[in-house]
């Protein structure tokens, strides 16, 4: 009785697939790890919001830096594939498009201004790209492919004027740069005056470019505000304050973009910013050994750049929390990296932790009060602790279920728009 | 009393708005109205000139010798920039417009990438003023007046002096002028000089009281642009006197009665207006109706 010697099945040929697809398989990973993580970073750094922008890059840099160290993302190498925007608003639409179709990124992280950030985040969006905006905004923009780093108006600007009403009374003048998100921002304002028992006394939209301001600090003075609520943008924008320090007509004022972004502070010698109220995130002297030691490893990039803006922070956590992402979905593929983001990443910023809220997109985030002191120094007067961003989530936005695609205006809320004047 | 500071408010900002446009456009229409020449970079040698303001007074310098240092690196730097450029492109004013916007463009960002995107801000000095419940900076009103006296001290240099009597020569004709042995060249090195140097005085003036960055100029140019060609080129004096007043008198009340836009927007309209009118420019059409009158 011979037994059959033919092919018999057993377990151990079972090895041989499995061999061959782990062979595969390393292969496969072996050949994307040479291939880097791409992130398209649009930054301006020439032209008029130069000097507030190049500051958000070196976030960029510093974060790439520190996890390309620690061994990258999945294996792979960060790499940043970096435009400049020249501070025109066309330009970040082409440049948003070369990234998608030549470059083909992962990511797109763009946009300073609320306008540069549309046409940017359009373009993503059109093409099912993640995208991220890192700096402070006018808020209220909830879509499927776009993330938030910055404070949004119901952190800076609900707090930072009822600070204000408390401390020096309820007359306001509001001074904003006429665009998308000064408009918004003072919409915000008249919203926060009604909350909390101000008033408007006077509303100024400035033209970006503009430099002249006889005419505006006359019309503050004649108003007799108890403060400002400024909200200038760019380089142009900012001669306000040495022009009314000059007129000897600076009064108290709050503002969600000077000092934390444009460290005028820093710029212009005393007394141009005394008494100016900051809302933030960061600055660089923000009082936390976390936000030190973050100071340090930026500077150790690059020792050159004069001033570490809230926008470094903000470019800093954005590529920490796509880090985080894509280790958790385990590839860079686009819905499973969303599924990821918002799936309720937390990551130490800088100044503390922050949580990336899955519902709105937007960061819960410390928020405190700086204020500008008789020397041109920054002086911490509150602590306004961990604020969420909630006022999109009181509208009903959850993204996690339902994508929205659009932007809301405090208008869209009828507790705030009973605050509108006109 | 009310009414006593509402005029001077708006007296102030008359003054201050006037100041503006000539300090920015007095150096580019010598160079224009002389030389048939738009020179784009003018607002760089305004940022030339606040740039050497700025490292002077934070060297120890006195302020004053700042202001005045900025407007001799400023004409040097222009005289450079004559010899290596402009020379080859005079009475061509498209040609020059593309070549020296080029030049804005090095410059200014030669500046950033050498300088960074800011330098130190100097402070204003004089302190301030109150009149009723405004107040208001006695630099403002100090620049207007050099702005005034930068004028009156243009037209005795072209009445007066044997430069000014070559260089009107030059301007009028300068074929003839140089049968007649000037030195025309000469001339217009001299006179781009000088265009450049008040326009860096220019820059060292206004930077004591604004921003200064590589684009300290862009903010200048358009206003000095429409104010020269407001202005025209036919009689330098004149033509900038009658531009600004009458610029700077729209602008004022449009932006005190309405918004800063509105201010801008009315300018433009009624530079636009004059444009339409006197294609030329107002010099233009003024010595064209006495050229008439004379003929009579």
């Amino acid at each position: 009785m011979s037994r059959a010697t033919g092919f018999r099945p057993s377990w151990k040929w079972a090895v041989v697939p499995l061999a061959l697809a782990a062979a595969g398989l390393f292969s496969t990973t072996d050949a994307a790890a040479e291939d880097p993580i791409k992130i398209c970073v649009i930054d301006d750094h020439s032209g008029d919001f130069a000097l507030i922008v190049k500051p958000k890059t070196l976030g960029y840099e510093t974060a790439i830096a520190e996890i390309n160290e620690a061994g990258g993302v999945l294996g792979r190498q960060l790499e940043m594939v970096f435009y400049d925007g020249q501070s025109d608003v066309k330009r970040h639409q082409e440049l948003a498009q070369k990234c998608i179709l030549d470059d083909e990124v992962d990511v797109i992280m763009a946009g300073a201004t609320s306008s540069a950030r549309e046409a940017a985040r359009a373009v993503a969006v059109e093409n099912e790209v993640i995208y991220w905006h890192n700096n402070q905004g006018e808020g209220g923009i909830a879509d499927k492919y776009s993330f938030f780093t910055g404070p949004i108006p119901e952190q800076q600007i609900l707090t930072g004027v009822s600070y204000m009403i408390e401390k020096y009374g309820p007359k306001m003048y509001i001074l904003a740069a006429d665009y998308g998100f000064g408009q918004v921002s003072a919409l915000w304002t008249h919203a926060a005056a009604g909350l909390y028992g101000g008033e408007v006394v006077g509303e100024e939209f400035i033209p970006l470019g503009n430099s002249d301001f006889a005419a505006t600090i006359a019309n503050i003075q004649k108003a007799k505000p108890d403060f400002g609520v400024f909200y200038l943008v760019g380089g142009a924008q900012y001669n306000y304050y040495p022009q009314a320090a000059a007129a000897g007509a600076n009064i108290p004022a709050v503002s969600t973009v000077n000092v934390q972004q444009g460290y005028e502070h820093k710029r212009y010698p005393p007394p141009a910013l005394v008494d100016m109220y900051i809302p933030f995130a960061f600055v660089e002297e923000t009082p936390t050994d976390s936000a030190r030691a973050f100071v340090e490893k930026a500077r150790a990039i690059n020792p050159d750049e004069p001033y570490i803006n809230q926008m470094t922070r903000c470019a800093y956590v954005a590529i920490h929390m796509m880090a985080l992402a894509w280790e958790r979905a385990g590839t860079t593929e686009t819905q499973a990296t969303i599924a990821a983001l918002e799936s309720g990443l937390s990551f130490a910023a800088p100044e503390g932790p922050v949580f990336l809220d899955p519902a709105t997109h937007h960061l819960t985030m410390d928020i405190r009060m700086g204020r500008v002191n008789e020397n041109h120094d920054l002086e911490f007067v509150h602590d306004f602790g961990a604020i969420e961003p909630w006022w999109l989530r009181t509208l009903g936005v959850n993204l996690v279920r339902t994508d929205e695609a659009r932007q809301f205006l405090p208008w869209d809320d009828p507790r705030l728009a009973q605050y509108k004047t006109e | 009393m009310e009414t006593i500071s509402f005029i001077v408010g708006l007296l102030y900002q008359y003054a201050d708005t006037i100041a503006l446009l000539a300090l920015s456009a007095i150096g580019l229409i010598i160079i224009f109205g002389m030389m048939g020449v738009i020179n784009m970079a003018h607002g760089e040698m305004m940022m030339i000139g606040a740039y050497i303001t700025s490292f002077a007074h934070y060297a120890g310098i006195p302020t004053a010798l700042a202001v005045i240092l900025g407007g001799i690196g400023a004409g040097l730097a222009g005289m450079i920039i004559e010899r290596l450029v402009i020379r080859r492109f005079y009475g061509q004013l498209l040609s020059s417009l593309v070549a020296t916007w080029g030049l804005s463009l090095i410059l200014s960002q030669g500046a950033l990438l050498v300088f960074g995107q800011l330098i130190q801000s100097v402070p204003t000095p004089f302190g301030s003023f109150t009149v009723g419940e405004l107040s208001y900076s006695y630099y403002r009103m100090f620049i207007f007046l050099v702005a005034m006296a930068m004028i009156a001290g243009l037209w005795a240099l072209f009445r007066f002096t044997r430069f000014g009597v070559r260089a009107r020569a030059t301007m009028e004709n300068p074929r003839m002028a140089r049968a007649l042995g000037v030195d025309t060249s000469r001339v217009y090195a001299l006179t781009f000089g000088l265009g450049t140097m008040l326009g860096g005085f220019a820059g060292g003036l206004l930077a004591l009281t604004s921003t200064i960055g590589p684009f300290y100029g862009m903010t200048y140019t358009p206003q000095a642009f429409i104010t020269v060609v407001v202005g025209g080129g036919a009689e330098i004096v004149t033509g900038l006197l009658a531009s600004v007043l009458s610029l700077g008198a729209i602008k004022t009340i449009f932006m005190n009665q309405t918004n800063i836009l509105l201010g801008h927007v009315a300018m433009l309209v009624l530079a636009f207006v004059i444009i339409r009118l006197m294609p030329s420019g107002i010099s233009d059409w003024v010595e064209r109706r006495q050229v008439r009158v004379r003929e009579r």
